[in-house]
């Protein structure tokens, strides 16, 4: 790996709605280094989603951003909105959950991904075309020529998403923003899909921002891990130390409620309670209605930042400063 | 056995060609046969395509069924007089993945849970008083959701209310298509434990639907793959989970992310696409996506033949013995 390609710092994000301010991300900090596969991952409402988008500045009107996004170590807040328009189209790339919805269904895939292709590189004709067939062919779509000519409904569901890959790599971007990539699909689709990943990530050098909901893609995918838990951080670090040593209460919770074959014909463990709103005052630890070991302090003092490895932090009272 | 599913073939029409000219039909199901002990939960797995859906939707009388029999109880589900299709019928609840398109937005969960009894005319108005909040208590609800909409439930609370409206009738099988599909992890640890509580005390037996291999395993005592419209591979859930014999559902299970990815034994995945039911392969149907596939495979169709524990559809199996 050779350095950080994208640092987020205490990203905030609120939406104003009738019933107030509704507090979306509470402070997401994180970085994801040149060529790794980093996941995201959480539970539906904690602002995984809302995280991609804010680093593409996806976000509607009524949304107020605070905090920074930084590719190679520039702020992107510090470029002019036309520049940092710039950046943001041609270092990141983003494919979402159902590629059957962000196709267009009128155009053939070859029009579609020409006119993005056309956009970052001026081509034309014949270069054109050897283009757009490369880029199918290194997203693994055995027969491009055919593809090429093919309207989205002709295409399964794994191949679609392999063209809204193939489209995403257009620009050449540094880093592929995936939303549920493969939650949409079948098992076995999910497996080459997020084998693709894996080798973009290996061979092009292309990092991967993971987003999804299951920690088993996560173990097979992802190199380090961030836990959300109510638009924050709680737990980051190597996936192979956060999966087999989780030192927040949340991921433990989390980790002990998956149904595996050694726990067959056995209650789960259960995380009782549910997600606070965004729209309730957190002083303290987001999880501490919700956590066993809540201790006092955890009501109404905000958790401090805890790390174990260098790489491995939580945020949670249980621990002292010098991760014990 | 609770119920005898023999041959049971389901053809959904297809209208192909310019202007629908041309009339084909697919078959979506294709002599099934399955069985179902009492208090026991047979887990259904497969990709999409593979009819798990319409195994449900058949059973339930939601889809013609174009020919086989569905013993139930001794009855012949897809034979009954229209007296009997009540009787039967309240015996067999189904569970679908999302639980706000099941319910009446606009019904109160009293009278979501209370329907099924007024419907069956199976309790005088003050018995139904007492006896929805005694089944909301069943699904660990208390009494003050009676009064709330479905939109004022969480997915998992809304989930409970949909199981105590299926639980209402004392049904003996409960089909639960794809019931914690659309949950987040925590809240499908509760609707799985809550699933095992209630066949314990129930003695329910449970038809479980889903594309989730670890929650079938988790909940299962036998297992059906399915590819197709056709069972591959069925036997006890150690077995077919322990040692997979059929290809198809080696690769199935290869296939399914773990958090121990260390423990995988290889790193290959399935290379083609499922194909399209509309068009089956000739022979067996997984030959075009089957690693160990032989000249015979692409021509003959394996039949379902029994092993020691468990059947399979597969020439290469029949051969070994």
């Amino acid at each position: 790996m050779s350095g950080e390609l994208l640092r987020v710092t205490g990203l905030e994000v609120d939406f104003e709605t009738p019933f107030g301010l509704s507090r979306a991300l509470r402070g997401v900090s994180f970085a994801v280094e040149s060529g790794e596969v980093f996941g995201l991952v959480g539970e539906s409402g904690c602002g995984k989603t809302l995280t991609g988008r804010t680093i593409l500045g996806l976000v509607p009107p009524n949304a107020h951003v605070r905090g920074s996004v930084s590719l190679h170590g520039r702020n992107l807040e510090e470029l002019s909105p036309k520049r940092r328009r710039e950046v943001r189209g041609r270092q990141l790339g983003m494919i979402f959950q159902n590629p059957g919805q962000a196709l267009n269904p009128v155009f053939t895939v070859g029009q579609q991904m020409a006119a993005i292709v056309r956009h970052h590189r001026s081509l034309r004709g014949r270069e054109l075309r050897a283009r757009t067939r490369t880029l199918l062919h290194e997203v693994g779509l055995p027969n491009p020529g055919e593809i090429i000519n093919a309207y989205p409904h002709h295409l399964s569901g794994g191949m679609q998403q392999r063209v809204m890959i193939g489209m995403a790599l257009a620009s050449e971007p540094e880093l592929l923003i995936a939303d549920e990539p493969t939650t949409a699909l079948d098992v076995t689709i999910q497996a080459q899909i997020l084998s693709l990943l894996t080798t973009l990530s290996e061979r092009h050098r292309v990092a991967v921002l993971l987003i999804t909901h299951d920690m088993g893609v996560v173990a097979a995918t992802c190199k380090r891990v961030a836990v959300l838990y109510a638009g924050r951080v709680v737990e980051e670090g190597p996936v192979t130390t956060v999966f087999s040593q989780p030192y927040h209460p949340y991921t433990r919770g989390l980790l002990a409620s998956l149904p595996e074959p050694e726990k067959r014909s056995q209650d789960l463990p259960v995380i009782l309670g549910s997600v606070p709103s965004g729209l309730e005052a957190l002083p303290g630890c987001a999880f501490a209605p919700r956590c066993d070991s809540a201790l006092p302090a955890c009501k109404d003092t905000a958790p401090p930042e805890v790390r174990f490895e260098p790489s491995h932090r939580t945020e949670c009272h249980l621990y002292d400063s010098e991760g014990r | 056995m609770l119920m005898h599913i023999r041959g049971l073939t389901v053809s959904y029409p297809a209208v192909g060609g310019w202007l629908g000219g041309r009339r084909r039909s697919v078959t979506v199901l294709e002599d099934l046969d399955l069985e179902l002990a009492e208090g026991e939960t047979l887990g259904v797995v497969g990709e999409s395509g593979s009819g798990k859906t319409t195994l449900a939707n058949a059973l339930l009388g939601l889809v013609p069924v174009e020919r086989g029999e569905v013993s139930f109880q001794g009855a012949d589900l897809l034979r009954l007089r229209a007296k009997m299709v009540r009787r039967v019928t309240r015996e067999i609840q189904i569970v679908f993945q999302n639980p706000y398109s099941a319910l009446n937005p606009r019904l109160r969960v009293f009278d979501a849970v209370a329907e099924p009894l007024r419907a069956h005319r199976e309790a005088a108005p003050t018995e139904i008083d007492e006896h929805v909040p005694h089944l909301l208590r069943e699904v660990g609800l208390t009494p003050e959701f009676l009064d709330r909409h479905p939109h004022e439930l969480s997915g998992g609370q809304a989930q409970r209310v949909v199981l105590a409206r299926a639980l209402a009738l004392n049904p003996k099988l409960l089909v639960l298509d794809e019931p914690t599909a659309a949950l987040d992890i925590s809240v499908q640890a509760q609707i799985l434990n809550l699933l095992r509580r209630l066949q314990r005390e129930h003695g329910l037996a449970y038809l479980f639907i889903s594309h989730d291999l670890s929650v079938v395993q988790h909940l299962s005592d036998r297992i059906a793959v399915m590819y197709l419209g056709q069972v591959v591979e069925s036997g006890p859930a150690e077995e077919i989970f322990g040692h997979p014999q059929h290809p198809y559902t080696i690769e199935l299970l290869e296939a399914v992310p773990t958090l121990h990815p260390e423990r995988r034994t290889s790193q290959d995945t399935l290379p083609a696409t499922v194909p399209s039911p509309a068009y089956p392969p000739t022979g067996c149907r997984v030959h075009p996506r089957c690693p160990l596939v032989e000249e015979r495979c692409r021509r003959e169709q394996p039949a379902l033949a029994t092993f020691q524990n468990r059947e399979a559809r597969c020439h290469l199996l029949t051969e070994a013995g």
